[in-house]
């Protein structure tokens, strides 16, 4: 009988080496990445699109700010500040519009890892042209922007053919999230240790004077602290308590959820709507997403996963017909759709698994285009179509084989 | 008790690949912790390092409103001027802004104001910066005894109604131009004409001159509050700093 530290020694190198191995091979947090990712994704859109109106201001060449030069002899100017390339100054919306096309391709898991590459790369670019515009939050956004082209942010399981290429996808895509995760706590730790030694913290103070100022206030809170300066002083103390506890807490699971809760109120009512700072608030909660347990994920996918899947057969022979499918299957977010290349069929065919009714034709293309969320605007344009037998002309022409 | 298992030449591919993404990831945390930690043993020998991996895409600040949140409220207030001598009023520029931000957070003026406060704020750096070189300036000019004195005078020397400038020298009139020199400045001219833009439309004459000056109140104190409440004061002090008259082109 050995002695019992052999034991525990050779169980800890038991447990590392699957954990190393882990790291290669597994994705746990698959349908964690993908929530997380499409939150963070949904937010820069969102912040893109409540600023377009102001595109002269914010971004135009007239615009009221006084931006840095390009410098060409700092590599990263050539990455990061190309927004400020001379031969770029009037040209902004290339950014905005590059940056909304690559969010499109991304959100619907169209060439990911390439998506969020353009993601990240117009979005800084942006960023520099207007460096006015940014608060903590963009900074938070622009890191995690980096940290997803490394991540696996489809929903689906890494497939790239050779093992060592997978296995290398797989360990960056595990560490990336890690890293996001590891990101957001260091956003705790780091306000936090530099509240502690703020003197408006210390004695309560700080949330009293900083919603009388005009900056960041509603004039509903100007009046509040005022009136009960003392409930300010709970509030200061609340926060600085959340954000110390937060960098120790979030990594102990039972206390993940009244941590998540205390969090979404002070960022979203008390920073977003209270002080104004509503993009900077909301990316706040989303980013509590990263630290939602794998099994929570699933099963907040599971309906778009699970629901009713569509089986296709496609004759070999139709290229351009698998080729028109192969795009619906990518549109669709849900993967829903099962696409099966055979050499028997004479022509497309479809099944719902769940219900066993079976499509041919148009009527299969119909019912694979139907599965398709992001094509429902479409519908009533391919309705027309079909009521005036333009759909079905299209369909026999374009598609040969079907 | 099972034998622990052989590692096949598969484990040790992903051993390899582990470990050097963990080297990455430890690496990067590390120096993100450095480049954010107060001055230290690390920072001292790793700094260099840290920020020149950091600065270029890594860079992040998370002060979020510490250690000592800025309490004041800046404005850049305007006056315009149409005809011979028809002057309008001060007035802040932002004022619809900031209720359009108040009535809706959604309607994405939050971050519009952000870039017309930049304005001001930025303005009001320069100073800073400008009375700075100045102080310092003139202390290495001064005797030992009065050095101590002229530095710590820092920078109070802002000009306000109730306290005069303890380095009068290095007020911002002393150094308004070098003031009026600066992209900042140029940048407050260009705002204010944006502002001014159409005020003598109305009574048929064109704009013919502006003025700017940069305001910045102060909270009343906690301790004051019951006096202020009873005197009607919102604020506790205002800082003001005007600008020379702009002509019209």
């Amino acid at each position: 009988m050995s002695a019992p530290i052999i034991e525990h020694f050779s169980a800890l190198r038991a447990r590392t080496s699957r954990c190393l191995v882990d790291l290669c091979e597994q994705e746990r947090h698959l349908h964690t990445q993908r929530i997380f990712s499409v939150a963070i994704y949904g937010w820069l859109l969102l912040g893109t699109l409540l600023l377009l109106p102001y595109y002269e201001s914010l971004w135009g060449p007239a615009s009221l700010v006084n931006r840095p030069e390009f410098e060409p002899s700092r590599w990263h100017h050539w990455l990061v500040y190309l927004s400020l390339h001379p031969s770029l100054a009037d040209h902004a919306w290339v950014f905005v519009t590059g940056q909304l096309f690559c969010l499109g391709l991304v959100l619907t898991a169209v060439a990911p890892r390439l998506a969020a590459f353009g993601v990240y790369f117009f979005t800084f670019n942006l960023y520099h042209r207007t460096g006015q515009l940014l608060d903590g939050g963009n900074n938070l956004a622009i890191l995690l922007l980096f940290y997803f082209v490394f991540m696996n942010v489809s929903g689906r399981a890494t497939a790239w053919g050779h093992p060592l290429v997978r296995k290398l996808a797989i360990a960056c895509s595990n560490a990336a999230f890690y890293l996001c995760r590891i990101q957001i706590v260091v956003v705790y730790l780091c306000a936090s240790l530099l509240k502690l030694n703020g003197p408006l913290w210390q004695k309560g103070m700080a949330l009293y004077y900083i919603l009388q100022g005009e900056s960041y206030t509603h004039p509903v809170a100007q009046d509040f602290v005022v009136a009960f300066p003392s409930i300010a002083m709970l509030a200061t103390y609340a926060t600085l308590i959340f954000q110390v506890l937060f960098f120790v807490l979030i990594w102990w699971r039972p206390a993940r959820p009244w941590l998540i809760a205390a969090g979404v109120s002070l960022h979203l009512f008390g920073i977003g709507m209270g002080m104004g700072l509503l993009l900077f608030g909301l990316i706040m909660c989303l980013a509590y997403v990263a630290f939602l347990p794998a099994d929570v994920s699933a099963a907040i996918r599971s309906p778009w996963l699970a629901a009713s899947p569509l089986r296709v057969h496609v004759p070999a022979n139709a290229s351009r017909l698998r080729r028109a499918l192969g795009l619906l299957e990518r549109l669709d977010l849900s993967h829903r759709i099962v696409i099966e290349t055979r050499q028997d069929c004479t022509g497309l065919r479809t099944k719902d698994v769940a219900t066993g009714v079976e499509r041919t034709g148009i009527a299969g293309f119909w019912a694979v285009m139907r599965r398709v969320p992001l094509l429902l605007p479409l519908v009533p344009l391919v309705v027309a179509a079909w009521y005036v037998g333009f759909a079905q002309l299209a369909y026999r022409r374009w598609l040969p084989g079907a | 008790m099972d034998c622990p298992a052989k590692p096949t030449t598969s484990h040790w591919t992903s051993y390899m690949i582990a470990l050097a993404v963990l080297v990455a990831l430890g690496g990067h945390v590390l120096l993100t912790l450095i480049y954010l930690s107060p001055p230290n043993i690390a920072q001292e020998h790793l700094g260099g390092v840290a920020e020149r991996y950091m600065k270029p895409l890594f860079h992040q600040n998370w002060h979020l409103f510490s250690p000592n949140p800025g309490i004041s409220t800046r404005k850049l207030a305007v006056r315009c001027q149409s005809g011979e001598d028809q002057w309008s009023d001060w007035f802040d520029p932002t004022e619809d802004l900031i209720a359009r931000h108040n009535a809706n957070r959604f309607s994405g003026v939050g971050k519009l104001l952000y870039v017309y406060r930049a304005v001001g704020d930025d303005l009001r750096k320069h100073i800073e910066q400008r009375m700075t070189q100045c102080q310092k300036r003139r202390a290495s000019a001064l005797p030992e005894q009065d050095l101590e004195e002229t530095l710590d005078a820092g920078l109070g020397a802002l000009v306000t109604a109730d306290s005069p400038a303890p380095a009068a020298d290095c007020s911002p009139e002393a150094v308004m131009d070098e003031i009026i020199d600066s992209p900042e400045f140029t940048l407050a001219i260009r705002y204010s004409e944006h502002v001014c833009l159409g005020y003598g439309d109305e009574a048929g004459v064109e704009t013919t001159g502006l003025q700017f000056k940069l305001l910045e109140f102060f909270p009343v104190k906690y301790a004051d509050r019951d006096a202020a409440d009873a005197s009607g004061r919102q604020w506790d002090k205002v800082h003001e700093i005007e600008f020379p008259i702009i002509a019209g082109e």
